[in-house]
């Protein structure tokens, strides 16, 4: 599973992106799943991912609005309540129609011995990361700024890169799903990982450069 | 939690840690409530030359730290490697201590607490030697040869030394980057916070506890520092 994940809502659509082994780069990752044409899950463990994948192949017809996605969820891990350990979901998708929002909620459940379901839901203009450094940089870089999709996944590539400079176990490659409001989900491929993970690293380079020079 | 730091340089160390304690407490409706206070010390000299510092649990740690500098001073051990050996002895008792005298104990032994004892060896090695000791293997005494240690809520300084740390820094410059590690965690952790207890360790004069005023002084002087980093991730 991802070391380091970011949900980053932008003026057009959402970003979510995380770390992910080589070859397993688009829906063929652990880590990120999607539910519908705008809908995409961050599971935080395997046993999430078996509880999802359990949710998806009993719901026909998924819903079409994230918000109906993450609704359907809530009932369902009411009805069967996962065993131990906790589960985990960060849900993010953009609502249908043109004026459609961001949506992201968080639905976790420490266990049917521990208690009932919980949910988060986060303003339409955030920086959700599972990672300290990312939230870091993110307040420094942007803070509160809404910025463009094509921003955002630079931004996502960026932070991930640096997030691996100080943990050796984030995997070395990107896994990104990219939500737009017209066009819906589609996955980073393999040629678009490689330029914003090139980037990255001149840009990480040049921090180190500059940074020389601060003490 | 807390940010608990020991730096190499070309002619010293520097240690550090905030002040910051953490409580979860459970409320009879709704989720725990977590409470902060700045009034932990974390951070004693042992002898002439070497301290120790502590982070996670608050009460075993500082019972850790008062014990052993009790203890070095009663026996009045002459190498690095026997203050090590109490230590682990010191802080193993007294983590066991504090766990009987828990209402769960067996939920307490769970918990996280760990020492950093370092200085400068100058019977043995004559040099300049960090251990760290935590509760999850028993305080098994680990060599630290690694030029930075950090520990506890350490991601993000951890971070920013991978950019600004260079191993021919000297201790003052060290000290400067210690405050600017501690700002920097503290403005996105918040279980990281308070004043900062810093101290240098050199051949010449020992461990040197960095005095309020001093720290006053350098938490001006990272300002610029911190408005000069600021700047250069915008720039990216």
């Amino acid at each position: 599973m991802a070391v380091v994940g970011v949900v980053i809502s932008s003026v057009d659509g959402m970003v979510v992106a995380a770390d992910t082994p080589p070859g397993a780069s688009g829906a063929a990752n652990d880590t990120i799943l999607s539910l519908n044409a705008r809908t995409v899950c961050y599971v935080w463990n395997q046993a999430s991912a078996a509880v999802l994948q359990a949710f998806i192949a009993a719901t026909n017809p998924m819903p079409a609005s994230p918000l109906q996605v993450v609704q359907a969820m809530s009932g369902y891990l009411t009805a069967t309540p996962p065993a131990q350990p906790p589960v985990g979901f960060d849900f993010a998708g953009v609502e249908p129609g043109p004026a459609g929002g961001n949506t992201v909620i968080e639905l976790s459940h420490p266990g049917a011995a521990a208690g009932g379901l919980k949910q988060m839901v986060f303003p339409g203009d955030l920086y959700l990361g599972s990672h300290s450094i990312g939230r870091y940089l993110n307040a420094r870089m942007f803070g509160a700024m809404k910025i463009p999709m094509e921003l955002a996944q630079r931004h996502a590539a960026f932070v991930i890169g640096e997030t691996r400079l100080a943990l050796p176990t984030v995997r070395p490659h990107v896994a990104m799903a990219r939500i737009d409001r017209v066009a819906g989900l589609s996955w980073a491929t393999d040629a678009d990982i490689a330029e914003l993970t090139n980037e990255a690293f001149e840009r990480s380079r040049k921090l180190w450069l500059k940074g020389i020079d601060l003490f | 939690m807390t940010l608990a730091l020991a730096l190499r340089g070309c002619n010293g160390l520097v240690l550090g840690t905030d002040s910051r304690v953490t409580s979860v407490v459970p409320q009879a409706i709704g989720p725990p409530q977590t409470i902060t206070s700045d009034t932990s010390e974390k951070f004693l000299q042992v002898n002439r030359d070497i301290g120790v510092l502590t982070y996670g649990l608050a009460e075993p740690g500082y019972s850790g730290i008062s014990r052993l500098v009790e203890q070095a001073k009663r026996n009045r051990y002459p190498r690095y490697q026997d203050i090590e050996t109490a230590a682990q002895a010191v802080f193993l008792t007294e983590f066991n201590t504090w766990t009987q005298a828990q209402q769960q104990p067996a939920v307490a032994a769970a918990g996280v607490v760990g020492f950093i004892l370092s200085g400068y060896d100058s019977v043995l090695k004559n040099q300049f030697r960090v251990t760290s000791f935590q509760s999850a293997n028993g305080f098994q005494p680990q060599e630290i040869v690694q030029p930075t240690f950090l520990a506890a809520q350490f991601h993000i300084a951890q971070y920013l030394t991978t950019k600004l740390y260079r191993q021919e820094m000297t201790v003052a410059q060290l000290t400067q980057l210690a405050v600017f590690l501690m700002l920097e965690t503290m403005s996105t952790e918040i279980t990281v916070g308070g004043p900062i207890q810093l101290a240098t360790v050199t051949v010449r004069n020992g461990f040197q506890r960095v005095t309020e005023e001093e720290i006053d002084k350098l938490l001006d002087t990272c300002q610029s520092k911190v408005r000069d980093f600021r700047r250069l991730l915008l720039e990216l």
